[in-house]
């Protein structure tokens, strides 16, 4: 994810009652399509583009991400293609750990990245927006219920 | 540019670093003999004025969107009126982000200052222009048969829009600007910036553009 701690609101998720999701999709415009289909269904969003080939996401580094860490569920579909990708996912695990965690993949990695998605919701792309939405309320429904 | 008076945090940071300088200043002087102090002194005029004159730069992109609210038939257009008051533009723009669906709308006016007024802390002008603007667009709104409500914003439109959507979940912004050609860049960056910051259909609406609206990807 790229930072932007120095412009963000004071509140990144300023929508108290409301779950938070953070999305997290390379490509603008199906980031943006997750987006409206979860704002329908009642969630707050934020939609973030992944890390730059010169920029390092700031959760894989020291400064960590506000908006991840005030999330209620992420949905990643940054695949798991690249070095990069891969890297959000590990620290998206390893500093988010108490935060359910979606995963879009393509039908090959799922099995090549057994290990990396242990522990994820994981869903073979290409996945309709309101796919998402059913999942989003799966794993919020599971972690009410203390699973 | 930052106003190091806007807040009282802001001013006590500007008095301990007034302070500071001046200690500064003081104690260059007093090692290094009269003069030694105004290098110092100019060093910190340059620290400061680059601190508080330089704009930054809109750095954030991860973008954020409140929840709709209300029913599946509803749709919330935000109404942004900067820099000219809506006109007929404006209805074909809202009917167009809510053609089927009920509409509900917020209109914003951003009380926009200038740089001097704004370190002189005179608002009242860019108040009173802003519920010009506001009161007009209403007016419009109404004769077109649409119900809005409207309120002044925050004199930075960015901040505007982040405080109309604490409380409005808008499904779309609608950014009113003056004639094309005529916007100046400030409205442009305002819109750019507006499509930066949330992860919500963006529309710029031309004042005098007729059918004119710009698409939300441009």
């Amino acid at each position: 994810m790229r930072s932007g701690t120095e412009s963000l609101s004071p509140q990144p998720w300023p929508w108290p009652g409301h779950p938070r999701v953070l999305i997290e999709h390379v490509d603008e415009s199906a980031g943006m399509n997750v987006a409206a289909g979860l704002r329908q269904a009642g969630y707050a969003v934020a939609v973030c583009p992944g890390p730059t080939q010169s920029a390092r996401c700031p959760l894989a580094g020291d400064d960590g991400c506000e908006v991840a860490h005030g999330a209620d569920v992420i949905v990643s579909s940054l695949g798991l293609g690249t070095p990069q990708s891969r890297e959000v996912l590990e620290a998206l695990r390893a500093r988010c750990a108490g935060i359910p965690l979606i995963v879009e993949v393509a039908p090959e990695e799922k099995a090549e990245w057994a290990d990396l998605l242990q522990g994820c919701e994981v869903v073979v792309s290409p996945v309709a927006p309101e796919e998402l939405v059913a999942a989003v309320r799966g794993v919020l429904a599971i972690r009410a219920q203390g699973g | 540019m930052r106003n190091p008076f806007r807040s009282e945090t802001e001013a006590f940071r500007f008095l301990l670093f007034t302070l500071g300088a001046f200690a500064a200043i003081a104690v260059a002087s007093l090692l290094g003999g009269a003069w030694a102090g105004v290098p110092v002194w100019a060093v910190l005029t340059v620290a400061a004025a680059a601190f508080y004159l330089v704009p930054r730069r809109a750095a954030r992109e991860i973008r954020t969107a409140p929840p709709h609210v209300g029913g599946a038939g509803e749709r919330q257009v935000l109404v942004v009126v900067d820099g000219a008051a809506a006109d007929e533009s404006i209805v074909r723009a809202i009917e167009e982000a809510s053609t089927g669906y009920r509409k509900r709308v917020l209109v914003v006016c951003p009380a926009r200052v200038s740089q001097l007024d704004h370190w002189a802390s005179a608002v009242d002008g860019a108040r009173a222009q802003a519920e010009r603007y506001l009161d007009e667009s209403l007016a419009c709104l109404r004769d077109a048969g649409i119900k809005a409500r409207g309120e002044i914003g925050d004199e930075d439109p960015l901040r505007a829009i982040e405080d109309a959507l604490r409380t409005f979940g808008a499904d779309t912004i609608l950014i009113v600007t003056p004639p094309e050609g005529r916007e100046g860049s400030a409205a442009r960056d305002v819109v750019a910036g507006t499509r930066a910051r949330f992860a919500l259909p963006v529309m710029r609406v031309s004042v005098g553009a007729g059918a004119t609206v710009t698409a939300a990807r441009e």
